[in-house]
């Protein structure tokens, strides 16, 4: 009985954890200009991110090594410092957006500014990062994440037509008023919110945190290929709500609000307020999650001692730069520049980033020296490339498409 | 720096540049109005809820406040360009009126939710569907 409740524990972590700023926002702008016509793009992504997230837990759990470890050792220094660098850049930038999206959601309920609110986030992160658990985090905010559900129920409640739904997913188009580069830039950064690296970082460097061994594997499995697909089913929702209410209106979606107003037509205020509390709690997460893999990564690549659950005197560079990532992520957010294209810009940078974070996992995934017998089968391997492909022609193609389409706007 | 650069161009790019060819001219102008008529529709839908009972917190003066910000800012950003030729020039005249009445019923509509009036927000409410027919007929016209 202790271990079926593990395992649901951590199946409805890897839901809410799965959600992020990047997921809802990018859904809820598709969803209206575009229906349901990127749904593959969701779909692509949550497959991509659950084949790397079972490697990156595989290699944590059996090599006992995190990402960032292995990306210096595969890499070498120099290599590894340009990765570093990127993935530090890119994981500032995310950082900033979810605690701008937090304050949005602040906003939402108090009437009051989101910068008011900013600063008092930042410590709530702090805070979380410095003195919560990682099991109490991981598990507290991963469940409320789940209040995202409403989304799903809201379908259900709305006069949905799912075989219009259905045929927008399997019949993809592209609205005349839009065009394709503006269609690719979409697909481009809900594919980037899928794969965002930190998450990848994240998932592997608390498989270390709790000390995986290869007997937690089948748990491990289990919340990778439950946990995110049911997560990408909630993009999907979040997407299909959109589609159901504010693409018949026209409705371009700008603000974090509007994702919210299909809940409230379906199921009134106490469904808006389940909604609301969804949002803080998953960008919350994601907000503490990013300021983590930040010192994860630092630390990793340095050899200090890091670790969520060292006090700061045992690991206190670790900590140092988990700080100084929030300050800094604070103070660009706090320029007043808009939260939600800070959001899409990450999301398509992200994805610009996403080989750098996932091929060495691959290349450790099948190394026998670091995993022994449990290197990738042949199936994954041929996926895991397919994909890494698709990842390499996109990151291709996401700095062009921002300047193209002026970040989509 | 890249990313800073990135985000700083992503939000220059809702800046008014030149326009110099009537194209450009009415392209920008389809997305000022598609702007204020996504703007109008968020608020009547948010504040249509309101009415029914069906929103909660300050999620639609939040509505209302940044419809408005939005359909102003989309507004007064295309009235800073300048028609590059007399037929352009004919377009922004047409234009202008219908587009500052939208963004003014839109005000209205803010200032009845702020001050909490359910029969002042009705008639603000009303307010919005000859601007928001206007708009849309105007969209259609220089889209099509």
């Amino acid at each position: 009985m202790k271990r079926v409740f593990a395992l649901a524990l951590g199946v409805m972590t890897a839901i809410g954890g799965f959600v992020d700023v990047g997921n809802l926002v990018t859904s809820g702008i598709t969803g209206a200009r575009f229906g349901m016509s990127l749904t593959w793009a969701i779909v692509v992504g949550t497959i991509a991110m659950t084949l790397y997230g079972e490697m990156a837990g595989r290699v944590a759990a059996v090599a006992r090594r995190p990402v960032f470890h292995i990306i210096r050792e595969r890499l070498g220094v120099r290599t590894a410092l340009v990765n570093l660098l990127a993935f530090v850049l890119l994981s500032l930038l995310t950082l900033a957006a979810e605690l701008g999206g937090v304050a949005l959601v602040l906003e939402l309920v108090t009437g009051i500014n989101y910068l008011v609110w900013v600063p008092l986030i930042a410590a709530a992160v702090w805070l979380i990062v410095w003195r919560m658990s990682f099991s109490v985090m991981e598990n507290l905010f991963g469940v409320l994440g789940l209040c995202l559900v409403v989304f799903v129920v809201a379908l259900f409640v709305l006069p949905t037509d799912w075989g219009s739904l259905w045929h927008g997913v399997t019949h993809p188009w592209v609205p005349p008023r839009e065009g394709h580069p503006m269609y690719l830039f979409y697909a481009v950064s809900l594919l980037g919110a899928c794969l965002v690296p930190y998450q990848v970082v994240f998932f592997s460097s608390g498989g270390r945190e709790e000390h995986w061994t290869p007997k937690n594997l089948t748990e491990m499995r289990f919340n990778c290929v439950v946990g995110f697909p049911l997560g990408g089913l909630l993009s999907i929702a979040i997407m299909a709500a959109a589609a159901v209410v504010l693409q018949p209106l026209q409705i371009n979606v700008k603000h974090l609000g509007q994702v919210a107003l299909p809940v409230a037509r379906a199921l009134g205020p106490v469904g808006l307020s389940i909604a609301l509390v969804g949002f803080a709690a998953a960008l919350l997460a994601a907000a503490a999650e990013c300021a983590l893999s930040i010192g994860y990564s630092v630390g990793q690549f340095f050899g200090w001692s890091w670790g969520k659950d060292r006090r700061p005197r045992e690991a206190p560079r670790f900590h140092l730069v988990c700080l100084v990532a929030v300050i800094a992520a604070t103070a660009f957010i706090l320029t007043s520049i808009d939260p939600i294209a800070v959001t899409v810009v990450s999301v398509v940078l992200g994805a610009a980033a996403v080989p750098l974070t996932y091929f060495p996992v691959l290349v450790v995934a099948n190394d026998r020296d670091y995993m022994g017998g449990r290197v990738n089968r042949r199936w994954s391997n041929a996926l895991a490339t397919v994909f890494l492909v698709l990842m390499v022609v996109t990151s291709i193609a996401a700095i062009p498409l921002i300047f193209f389409t002026k970040a989509g706007q | 720096m890249l990313c800073a650069l990135l985000v700083s161009a992503a939000a220059a790019g809702g800046c008014a540049g030149p326009t110099v060819t009537d194209g450009g001219y009415r392209a920008k102008t389809a997305g000022m109005l598609g702007d204020i008529s996504s703007s109008l529709a968020t608020a009547q839908l948010a504040v249509g809820l309101d009415l029914k009972g069906r929103m909660a917190l300050a999620l639609t003066d939040e509505s209302v406040s940044q419809a408005e910000s939005d359909a102003s800012s989309s507004e007064s950003s295309w009235e800073t360009r300048q028609p590059p030729s007399d037929a352009m020039l004919a377009l922004h005249d047409r234009i202008s009126g219908p587009a500052q009445d939208a963004v003014s019923a839109l005000r209205k509509l803010r200032i009845a939710v702020r001050r909490g009036d359910p029969d002042a927000i009705r008639t603000a409410l009303d307010g919005l569907d000859e601007p928001a027919a206007v708009i849309d007929r105007l969209s259609r016209a220089v889209s099509g």
